[in-house]
C-alpha cells in the first residue's frame, strides 16, 4: 500500500505529500502531473513533498519505492487523494452557490454551475474562504482542504505486473569473442503511460543494468574466498560507450486494478536483457553447439567455450 | 605534518584555506569551502562523479591533493549557473531527462563541458567516448547523450554571442 | 578511504627532488600525475613516509624535437601529447595510443614519465616506448644516466630505477616519414587498461619491410618487444602469409598471467589476433 495527501493552503497553493521517497524515479514530475490533471491546474502549481518519515506519514510494511510500485500503487493513492479533495471542493462550492453538487462541475481549476451564468469559484477563491471563514463550510464538512488516500492490493496478485517482449540480434567476433549488439527491440506493456519520458528513462536505465549483469559485472571470488572485484577497476559498470541503441515500443493495456490503469515498469529490462542476450549469443554460436548457461559472458570465458567446442568437433 | 595554507580561485572567486597535505581536493571543496555540489564517489578515479575543471581542464578531484590546487583556477558545478540562468548544458540535461538520481550529474556536466570545449561539434561516437569517463547507474546514458548533443550547437552560439558557455 | 599521513614536499627543481628522495631512502614516493598513485594512497595500499610532488617543477614539461628524436619532459601531460602537433606529425603511434589511456579527465593529469615509471605492463605508453626502442633519462644522487626501454622494466609495477632516481625525460625516435602504424587494443570497457594491446610500426621500401616494430601490453609482467615476429616481416615482406606467420609467432613470445578479467590462454590468443589486426591496419595508416 501507499498513501498520499493532497491539500490546498490559504493562498490556494496545491501541495501533494507522499508516503514514499524517490531516488530519481521522477515522483515530483509524475505527481505534479497527476494532481494538476485532476484539479485542472498547471503541474508547476503543484508542490510535491517527496520525502517520508515513518513517524509522520501513513505507512505500512508494503509501502515504499521499490519493486516498480510507485507507478502503480503510489500514483493510485495520489489520484484518489486528488479526487477526494476535488469532490470536497465541488461540494463546498455548490453549498456556497446554494445548489446541489449535481448542479455544478469541476473544470479548469474551478467549480462552475452546469447551467446559468453564475460566476465560478476558483480553487484560490475556495481556499481563501474555507481557511478564513470556516462557518462558510456546509454542515458536517470537516474543516481544512485536505484529503488523504491509501491505496493497496494484494501483493501476490499478478494483475498489475508489466509485460515485456524483447528481440536482440548480436554478432560474436570469433577471434576476440567480443559481443556486439546489432539491434535490440524492447516492447513493454506498462498499462497507462503516465509520463513517456520517464518511462523511457526507466527502460534505458533498466536495460543497461541488465547488460551490466550479462556482460560485465561480477562479484568474483578466488578459491580461497578472497573477494576479487572490490573496486570499480575490477567490478565493471558499463559506460556510455557500452550502452546499446534501443528501439522501444509500447502496448497499452490498462490495469483494471489501479486508479489510472498504470502497471509496474521500473526494473523491467534489467530482468530480460540477461536472458535475451544469452539467447542471442547461444543462437549465434549454435553451429558450435554452444549454449550460454553462465553470466557474465566475459570475452575470456566465451573464448574458452568457442575454443573447446572447436576442439571437440 | 603541519597543515598547509592554500589560495586558489574557485568559480571566479578567490578562496583560501588550511588543511592537512593528505586532504583530497574533493574533500577540501566539500568540507572546507562548503561546495557540496561536487560528489565523492569511488575515490579511485573511475566513477567520475568528482570531476571538476582545473585550469580549464576536466580532472578528478579525488585524485588530487588539495594542496596541489594552490594557485589553480577551479570551476565546480556551482560555477555553471550564472545570474540565475542555467548553463546551456544544464538546460539540455533538464530538457532531455539527462539525470535521474543526480549523483553522477556534476561529474557528467563538468566532463561534458570539457569535451565540448575540446570538440565543439562532436559526433555521437565522440560524445559516447567522452562521457565514458563518468559512470551513471540510472539513465542508461540515453538522456545524457541526447542532452550533450543538444547542448553542443547552443554552446557554440552562446560562445559567439559572448554568453555563458 | 583517505590517504594515511605523509610528509609532503613540492620541490621547484629536479636537484631538490632527487635530494629529497635520497633523504627518505626509499620511503618516499614521487607524485607525478597521481592517476595511479593517489588511488593506491586512498586505499592505503601505499603508505609512503613522504610524497615528493614534482608538479611544481616547470622545467619538466616540454615536447621538443631534436635531430630525429622527440624528447618529452617527464611531467608532460598525456593530454598535451594528445593535442601536440609535433606528436601528431612525428609520433602518430603515440598519439593513437594516447587515446586509449583512461579518459580525457585522466589524461589532463596523467604524465608520460609517470606512466612509464609506474610500469603497469598493461599500460599503453610502456608498450609504445618498447616498440619504438625509446629511452628515458633519469637523475639520481650521482647524476644523470640513460636507460633504454629494453633495460627499464623489471616486472609488474617495477622498473630497474633506484628509489632515489627520478625520470626526467622520455625520448622516442621520430617515426620515419611514410611509416605505417597502429595501436590495437582489446579492453572490456572503453578506457580500461588493456587486456592486450599491440603497438605496431612498419617501414616499407616497395614490397619489402625494411623495419618492423611490435610490442605487446598486457601479455606478461613487462611490455614485450615481439622481435621474432618483426623478423618474419623483415625477411618475408608484408603479404598475408607473412602477417599471419608473424601474428602466430607473436603468441609464442609472450608469457601472460591469468587474472579476474582474462585467462593467460586468452591473452596469448589475443596477442596473435591483435598483432594481425595491427599489422593490417598499419599497412593502411602511413605517417604523414
Amino acid at each position: 500500500m501507499d498513501s498520499a495527501t493532497v491539500k490546498i493552503d490559504p493562498l490556494g497553493r496545491v501541495i501533494a505529500i507522499l508516503g514514499t521517497t524517490p531516488q530519481g524515479q521522477g515522483h515530483q514530475t509524475i505527481v505534479s502531473q497527476i494532481v494538476a490533471s485532476e484539479l485542472g491546474v498547471e503541474p508547476r502549481d503543484v508542490t510535491v513533498v517527496d520525502e517520508m518519515d515513518t513517524f509522520t506519514r501513513v505507512w505500512s510494511i508494503s509501502s515504499g519505492t521499490y519493486s516498480s510500485r510507485f507507478g502503480s500503487v503510489g500514483t493510485s493513492a495520489v489520484a484518489l487523494a486528488a479526487r477526494k479533495l476535488k469532490s470536497k471542493l465541488t461540494e463546498y462550492a455548490a453549498h456556497l452557490m446554494g445548489v446541489t453538487p449535481a448542479e455544478v462541475e469541476f473544470r479548469d481549476g474551478g467549480v462552475h454551475r452546469t447551467s446559468g451564468k453564475a460566476a465560478p469559484y476558483s480553487i484560490k477563491d475556495l481556499a481563501g474562504r474555507a481557511h478564513w471563514n470556516t462557518e462558510s463550510l456546509p454542515e458536517g464538512m470537516e474543516p481544512a482542504l485536505s484529503a488523504t488516500a491509501v491505496f493497496g492490493f494484494t501483493v501476490a496478485k499478478a494483475d498489475t505486473y508489466g509485460f515485456i517482449a524483447e528481440v536482440m540480434a548480436v554478432e560474436v567476433d570469433p577471434d576476440t569473442a567480443a559481443i556486439t549488439i546489432v539491434k535490440y527491440v524492447t516492447v513493454h506493456d506498462a498499462g497507462t503511460i503516465i509520463n513517456p519520458m520517464i518511462v523511457e528513462g526507466q527502460i534505458y536505465g533498466g536495460a543497461l543494468h541488465g547488460l551490466g549483469g550479462a556482460l560485465y559485472e561480477e562479484l568474483a571470488y578466488d578459491d580461497d574466498g578472497q573477494f576479487l572485484s572490490g573496486t570499480f577497476m575490477d567490478y565493471l559498470v558499463p559506460t556510455a560507450s557500452e550502452a546499446p541503441d534501443i528501439d522501444i515500443a509500447h502496448v497499452v493495456s490498462p490495469s483494471p486494478l489501479t486508479t489510472l490503469g498504470s502497471k509496474g515498469l521500473g526494473e523491467s529490462s534489467s530482468m530480460t536483457v540477461p536472458a535475451v542476450i544469452a539467447n542471442a549469443v547461444s543462437d549465434a554460436l549454435k553451429p558450435l553447439g554452444i549454449g550460454i548457461t553462465e553470466l557474465p559472458m566475459t570475452p575470456s570465458r566465451l573464448h574458452a567455450l568457442i575454443k573447446n567446442a572447436r576442439k571437440t568437433r | 605534518m603541519n597543515d598547509v595554507a592554500l589560495r586558489l580561485t574557485v568559480n571566479g572567486q578567490p578562496r583560501e584555506g588550511r588543511c592537512a597535505p593528505r586532504k583530497l581536493l574533493v574533500d577540501f571543496l566539500r568540507e572546507d569551502l562548503a561546495l557540496t555540489g561536487t560528489h565523492v564517489g569511488c575515490e579511485h578515479g573511475i566513477c567520475g562523479a568528482c570531476t571538476i575543471l582545473v585550469n580549464g581542464e576536466a580532472a578528478r578531484s579525488c585524485l588530487m591533493l588539495a594542496v596541489q590546487a594552490d594557485g589553480a583556477e577551479l570551476v565546480t558545478i556551482e560555477g555553471l549557473m550564472r545570474d540565475g540562468v542555467l548553463h546551456p548544458l544544464q538546460e539540455a540535461f533538464r530538457e532531455h531527462h539527462g539525470l535521474q538520481c543526480g549523483f553522477c550529474t556534476p561529474g557528467m556536466l563538468m566532463t561534458a563541458l570539457d569535451l565540448l570545449h575540446v570538440k565543439p561539434e562532436p559526433t555521437e561516437a565522440d560524445v559516447r567516448e567522452g562521457l565514458s569517463a563518468v559512470l551513471c547507474r540510472c539513465t542508461g546514458y540515453h538522456g545524457i547523450l541526447k542532452a550533450v548533443q543538444a547542448a553542443a550547437p547552443r554552446m557554440v552560439t552562446a560562445a559567439h554571442q559572448g554568453r555563458n558557455a | 578511504m583517505k590517504p594515511a599521513k605523509f610528509d609532503y614536499h613540492a620541490p621547484a627543481s629536479v636537484d631538490e627532488a632527487v635530494e629529497l628522495l635520497a633523504r627518505y631512502g626509499g620511503d618516499a614516493k614521487v607524485l607525478a600525475g597521481g592517476q595511479s598513485l593517489v588511488p593506491l594512497l586512498n586505499f592505503r595500499l601505499a603508505r609512503p613516509a613522504a610524497l615528493v610532488d614534482v608538479n611544481r617543477i616547470a622545467a619538466l614539461s616540454y615536447v621538443r624535437e631534436v635531430d630525429g628524436t622527440v624528447a618529452f619532459g617527464a611531467m608532460t601531460r598525456q593530454r598535451t601529447i594528445e593535442f601536440s602537433p609535433v606528436v601528431a606529425s612525428r609520433l602518430p603511434l603515440l598519439r593513437e595510443a594516447t587515446r586509449w589511456v583512461g579518459h580525457l579527465p585522466i589524461r589532463s593529469r596523467g604524465t608520460i614519465g609517470g606512466s612509464i615509471a609506474h610500469a603497469d605492463p598493461s599500460a599503453e605508453y610502456p608498450a609504445v616506448l618498447t616498440a619504438l626502442g625509446g629511452e628515458v633519462e633519469v637523475q639520481g644522487p650521482r647524476g644523470r644516466r640513460t636507460v633504454k626501454a629494453a633495460d627499464l622494466f623489471e616486472t609488474y609495477l617495477t622498473t630497474t630505477l633506484a628509489p632515489e632516481e627520478l625520470v626526467v625525460e622520455v625520448r622516442l625516435p621520430a617515426m620515419p616519414a611514410g611509416s605505417g602504424y597502429a595501436f590495437e587494443e582489446f579492453a572490456r570497457r572503453h578506457g580500461d587498461f588493456a587486456i592486450v594491446g599491440i603497438a605496431a610500426m612498419l617501414v616499407r621500401d616497395g614490397a619489402r619491410c625494411t623495419s618492423a616494430r611490435l610490442a605487446a601490453a598486457g601479455a606478461g609482467p613487462v611490455p614485450v618487444r615481439l622481435r621474432a615476429a618483426e623478423e618474419i616481416l623483415e625477411r618475408d615482406g608484408l603479404g598475408d602469409a607473412a602477417i599471419e606467420a608473424a601474428a602466430a609467432r607473436a603468441a609464442e613470445l609472450v608469457a601472460p598471467d591469468s587474472d579476474i578479467h582474462a585467462s593467460a590462454e586468452y591473452r596469448r590468443h589475443l596477442t596473435s589476433v591483435l598483432t594481425g589486426r595491427a599489422l593490417r591496419r598499419a599497412l593502411k595508416t602511413p605517417r604523414p
